[in-house]
């Protein structure tokens, strides 16, 4: 609801009057007819300032942006909030790029250089660190996997350094997605295609993750009625998915028989391993129970979790237990490939098979459950078995008497069972054979098969969302065509999707809410601006870096909190982003902040060992905090929020609860020395910890209030630490 | 499986923060004070706390069986018949209700439970079924809607107490979605485990049962002016707003760290003839650590048991897990029934799906949302009530299917939920509390 409507009306008039001339941006397509029943809003669209045809670089995007923010600024009546100094600027960049504070080193540096155009160097200097790749990565991951359910466990190892490397080669964007989109695997050596395995049993979920992250569309909310809010019908979602009906993603035995032995046997030594913990902890435990785990970085951090080291473990350390596949099949295999889901989902207690595959009772049939026991659950879980259908009873009885009857007919004269794979290519080459076979079946088989048939013919014709042609060409796959359509400059919502995230990730709101809706949002701030931005992304390449770079460069970037009394007033300046809001810090860019607090030697290091330890430590901390946070969101990040249990590890544990101060270190060295104004002593801690330093008066307040015993001074100091660490500064992103 | 992100948690503040008044002095030293030397049990002083305040508020307890437990193997057997499996049925004599074989102590507490055996729904996968039996509504990627125990928090919780309103012991945190963040669940992962960070360091628990005069909080009362100062400090740049969120919250942490109600938590005053009865291992602890909660007056408590998805080895694990649930749950309704807290008590034990009827080929059975079970006691249900029947094998409903809607509409009706109370999810599509399409289970209803 607008309230400003009558006023933003004239002043639409008066723009439109004024700019006659220079180049219109077009409004896309997507926004033509806003949301459902949005028409009126529509009509209040007011155009975008004139936009260059091409944009040199991220200071000329930047630019249009501030241009075109502080147009819309003017039309409602808002007031941009002051702009942030440097170091306020400087933390909030350095956690937005590289996940974590500035320290008071890199804080020192930023204070001596006075050239004017220190903000752009530091931006690209965090741009190009490693730790960029990093948050981009676990970002992506995230959001990647947050639908994938048990297979996300498995596959995070695989995407997330995967991504790690495209991200830190500052590969286009447009060739990383491709890549994830239309891989090929055949062993254990994943590369790309961990999007492909992560949703192998679903291909509704893979059609839906793929629309939702890379176009911003929600267009699975029509995977079984027709979107009840925006524009999808269940053809488009099934015409979508059909982009994947022909393309195969599985795990499949080991075929070096060397590695498969490795395995098992360092699989039996971890259980061996999980068996002693088990002992120890049981015995050191008695009625009491086992001391509450707090995240404590004391040096053994890692080990001393051993539930949490186990996970990590076997996210990214664990064995190699299973080859994968992922290929695109020849039609005639498609129907095959339904019937191996049928297998395993009338199979599915494949456990027992599946180890027996492993230590070489090599069957005939190659198992259908070869990765072991989640994907027992999976197979029976989702309900998918053939391309998107929903079978709404696991109906076993009927698909064990399906695959019984193809696999008798196809075996004509053949001594040993037939796997499912097998029967059903030959009887693809037998119409009449399979006709005959299929008038046979059952009732309840039937009509399992007549679903699984009616389903198929959709799928067929695949088409994009937004009406543009489908024409298959030879030696193209499927899934490649979908890939050169998603990245094409000419798609409406890549570039747009992509913008709207940066702009979210930066900026605290995207310029469409939900950040991936772009097409059924009603809550949107100049969308055709996401256009603007979309359409230079392409220009550039689609250089990731580029676009953070524009949107870090930006004045809006580096505007403060809102300083308007009213309410009202307050949200809607950060809703049009004349205001930058107070943030959460995800829970990763707070265990890291908190370890570079705390340890001054963190992130310095340069090896690749000690950064691979460093990295460990962190996410060991992140996986035990994670019980004190809420449930991740929608994009998989978890938040450090204010709740009771963060408050309370906030005050309470052992992370907190510093022991006495490292007497070594510069910032004791200036707080012990009293001859210093209060400033100058607090000023190395206050770096270090919050960023900035200290207010005379705050110094001097502080000071007053401690206790002036000398031979207490080391307590003294920790307890400034433990207050600056419960302050909201440090556990916000402001 | 949420796909909206939820922008308070990313923005720090709730939207309807301002609605609750949830700033309160600390009155630590009145209540070290009110604490006579001579010990109170903890149901005592809460009673005379729910006294001044007026009459008592429900309480709901979800034991939630992860995985998808099987009907057959729990309150719906079907001993003898071709899919009943090789577990017998123990009849409770109220109509045709059997327990299975291997839960004998809860099928004596027959006369005081109820069950619902044609619970259905068309969600057969564990992240869906699970949102559904949490949401009372099938996810949906646009909304982001609060888990059962969330909803009971902002509806019955007591905003004015020193314990959270709600508590979840086991599994993973669920979500508050877009209520205020106060109803989100206090997480304890496990509940053999001390709850950590309860106890402050640099306070002297010794201080307070002397004469009541010193204060165990003395020295970190001296820390919080410290912090105080630097937080007054990036007030004075902007950060108003946000200090007043994190400065609430930690009011409310000092407010559990500091109440005599914290010994709900420990579990160490219980005897070790109590810790049999329930079970030692982690699910009898949990459910033990839920009793003294609900007696400490914690409106809103969740305990999961989690591995009941037997695809495989269906009979051998069911047994196992049945011999966890059943003398915790069977304690658990004792010892409300003894305190007379029963009656204002909602217990609640479900999964997210039943089991196939027929078994697999690897001796599993698979998931079944066509008809499963939900066992209810206490809160205002009808005991020994029975709602629904399914057919001699299992597999089909006969009468009274109740939709997952008709079942949270009952929990509004008996705790007294607003169920047309309106949240904005983030795509500001104002969504009730309880889906409308829901009708209360009357049979249920006393």
């Amino acid at each position: 609801m607008r309230r400003r409507g009558l006023a933003t009306a004239a002043a639409l008039a008066a723009l439109c009057m004024a700019s006659i001339s220079g180049q219109q941006v077009p409004v896309a397509k997507a926004y033509a007819n806003g949301g459902a029943g949005e028409g009126a809003q529509a009509a209040m669209v007011r155009p975008l300032p004139p936009a260059p045809a091409s944009f040199a670089d991220e200071q000329a995007l930047a630019d249009y942006i501030d241009l075109a923010l502080s147009d819309s600024w003017q039309a409602e009546g808002l007031t941009p909030s002051a702009p942030v100094d440097d170091v306020t600027w400087l933390r909030r960049l350095s956690l937005d790029l590289r996940g974590e504070i500035a320290n008071a080193d890199e804080i020192q540096r930023l204070l001596a250089d006075v050239a004017p155009d220190r903000r752009a160097r530091w931006i690209d200097a965090f741009l190009g660190d490693r730790r960029f790749a990093t948050q981009l990565a676990n970002r992506w991951t995230k959001l990647l996997l947050v639908g994938a359910g048990m297979n996300s466990t498995r596959m995070v190892r695989y995407v997330r350094p995967w991504l790690e490397t495209q991200f830190a080669a500052n590969r286009p964007f447009r060739d990383v997605v491709t890549q994830m989109l239309t891989d090929t695997c055949d062993s254990e050596e994943v590369d790309g295609c961990g999007l492909m395995l992560a949703y192998f049993d679903s291909i509704e979920s893979l059609t839906a993750i793929t629309a939702r992250s890379f176009l911003g569309l929600q267009i699975q909310c029509a995977q079984c009625h027709d979107h009840p809010f925006d524009k999808w019908k269940q053809d488009d979602f099934n015409r979508f998915a059909g982009f994947f009906a022909d393309s195969r993603a599985d795990f499949a035995p080991l075929k070096d028989r060397a590695v498969a032995e490795d395995a098992e046997a360092k699989l039996e030594a971890r259980r061996e391993a999980k068996r002693e913990a088990r002992r120890a902890a049981e015995t050191a435990g008695g009625a009491k129970g086992r001391a509450g785990s707090d995240g404590g970085m004391r040096a053994m951090g890692v080990a001393s979790d051993p539930a949490g080291v186990e996970i990590l473990g076997e996210l990214e350390d664990s064995p190699i237990r299973c080859g994968f596949v992922v290929e695109d099949l020849a039609p005639e295999m498609v129907l095959s490939k339904n019937l191996r889901k049928l297998e395993r989902r009338a199979n599915s207690g494949g456990k027992v098979r599946a180890r027996k595959a492993m230590s070489g009772d090599a069957p005939e049939n190659p198992p259908s459950d070869p990765a072991g026991m989640e994907m027992a659950a999976a197979a029976g879980g989702d309900g998918e078995s053939a391309p998107g259908t929903r079978v709404e009873r696991a109906d076993g009885a009927a698909i064990n008497d399906l695959l019984r009857l193809l696999q008798q007919a196809a075996r004509a004269g053949d001594k040993a069972p037939l796997s499912v794979e097998k029967a059903s290519a030959r009887l693809a080459k037998e119409k009449v054979a399979f006709d005959r076979l299929v008038a046979q079946l059952q009732p309840d088989a039937r009509a399992l098969f007549d679903k699984y048939e009616d389903r198929r013919e959709s799928f067929s014709t695949p088409g994009f969302p937004d009406g543009s042609k489908f024409v298959s060409h030879s030696g193209v796959s499927k899934r490649e065509e979908l890939a050169r359509w998603i990245v094409a400059p000419a798609n409406p919502w890549f570039g747009a999707s992509i913008a709207n995230r940066v702009v979210q990730q930066l900026l605290g709101k995207g310029l469409v809410e939900p950040v991936d809706d772009l097409s059924g949002s009603v809550d949107r701030v100049m969308p055709e601006l996401l256009d603007v931005i979309g359409r230079a992304f392409h220009e550039h390449g689609t250089d990731l870096r580029f676009l953070f770079g524009a949107i870090a460069r930006t004045h809006a970037y580096a505007l403060g909190a809102a300083t308007s009394a009213d309410a009202w007033t307050a949200t809607e300046s950060e809703r049009r982003l004349a205001a930058h809001p107070a943030r959460a810090l995800t829970l990763d860019q707070f265990c890291r902040s908190l370890r570079k607090a705390t340890d001054p030697a963190f992130g310095t290091a340069n090896e690749a060992e000690a950064i691979a330890k460093e990295e460990w430590e962190v996410r060991a901390q992140v996986h035990t905090l994670s019980k004190l946070c809420t449930a991740p969101d929608g994009t998989g990040l978890i938040w450090w929020s204010a709740s009771i249990p963060q408050a309370l590890f906030a005050m309470n544990s052992e992370t907190s609860t510093i022991g006495p101060a490292d007497v070594t270190t510069t910032s004791y060295a200036s707080f012990a020395d009293v001859g210093l104004d209060p400033v100058a002593r607090l000023s190395p801690l206050w770096r270090q910890m919050i960023g900035r330093a200290p207010a005379p008066d705050e110094a001097a307040r502080l000071l007053a209030l401690l206790p002036g015993d000398a031979a207490r001074l080391p307590t003294t100091f920790s307890e400034l630490r433990w207050a600056l660490l419960n302050s909201t500064e440090f556990q916000v992103n402001h | 499986m949420r796909f909206v992100p939820s922008p308070d948690h990313r923005n720090v503040e709730s939207r309807l923060f301002t609605r609750r008044e949830l700033v309160r002095r600390l009155a630590h030293g009145a209540v070290a004070g009110a604490v006579a030397p001579a010990f109170l049990d903890l149901f005592t002083r809460h009673a005379l706390a729910a006294g001044r305040s007026g009459a008592r508020k429900k309480q709901i307890v979800l034991v939630w069986l992860d995985g998808g437990p099987s009907h057959l193997e729990t309150f719906d057997p079907k001993p003898g018949a071709p899919t009943g499996g090789p577990f017998g049925g123990i009849p409770t004599g109220i109509g045709d209700w059997q327990f299975s074989s291997i839960l004998p102590e809860l099928a004596k507490r027959a006369p005081q439970l109820s069950v619902v055996r044609t619970l259905t729904s068309k969600e057969s996968s564990h992240g869906r079924a699970r949102d559904l039996l949490h949401f009372g509504y099938r996810p949906n990627p646009s909304v982001d809607y609060p888990t059962l125990g969330a909803i009971a928090a902002l509806e019955i919780g007591d905003s004015d107490g020193d314990l959270p309103p709600f508590v979840q012991i086991g599994g993973t945190p669920r979500t508050a979605g877009h209520l205020p963040p106060e109803c989100a669940p206090f997480f304890i992962a496990d509940g053999q485990d001390k709850v950590a960070n309860l106890d402050c360091p640099d306070c002297d628990p010794q201080a307070a049962t002397g004469d009541g005069v010193a204060d165990p909080f003395a020295e970190r009362d001296r820390l919080e002016v410290l912090r105080g100062a630097i937080d007054g400090e990036f007030r004075e740049r902007g950060g108003g707003r946000t200090v007043d969120l994190f400065e609430t919250r930690r009011r409310a942490a000092r407010r559990l760290m500091a109440s005599p109600l914290k010994k709900a938590f420990d579990l160490t005053d219980e005897s070790p003839a109590t810790r049999r009865r329930y079970g030692a291992r982690s699910f009898g602890s949990s459910m033990l650590l839920a009793r003294r909660l609900i007696e400490a007056g914690v409106a809103s408590i969740e305990i999961e048991l989690p591995g009941f998805d037997t695809h495989a080895d269906n009979f051998t694990r069911h047994e196992k897990l049945c011999s966890q649930l059943d003398p915790a749950l069977s304690a658990l309704v004792d010892d409300l029934v003894e305190r007379g807290i029963y009656d204002q008590t909602l217990v609640v034990c479900m999964g997210e799906f039943g089991r196939t009827p027929t078994a697999n080929a690897g001796g599993g059975r698979d998931h079944w949302p066509n008809n499963f079970c939900v066992l209810l006691g206490g809160g205002g249900i009808k005991p020994a009530t029975v709602v629904g029947r399914t057919d001699e094998r299992g597999e089909a409903i006969l009468e009274r299917p109740v939709q997952i809607a008709d079942l949270f509409a009952t929990f509004a009706e008996l705790l007294g939920f607003e169920r047309d109370k309106e949240f904005n999810p983030s795509t500001r599509r104002p969504t009730k509390l309880i889906d409308p399409d829901g009708a209360a289970v009357r049979e249920l209803i006393g």
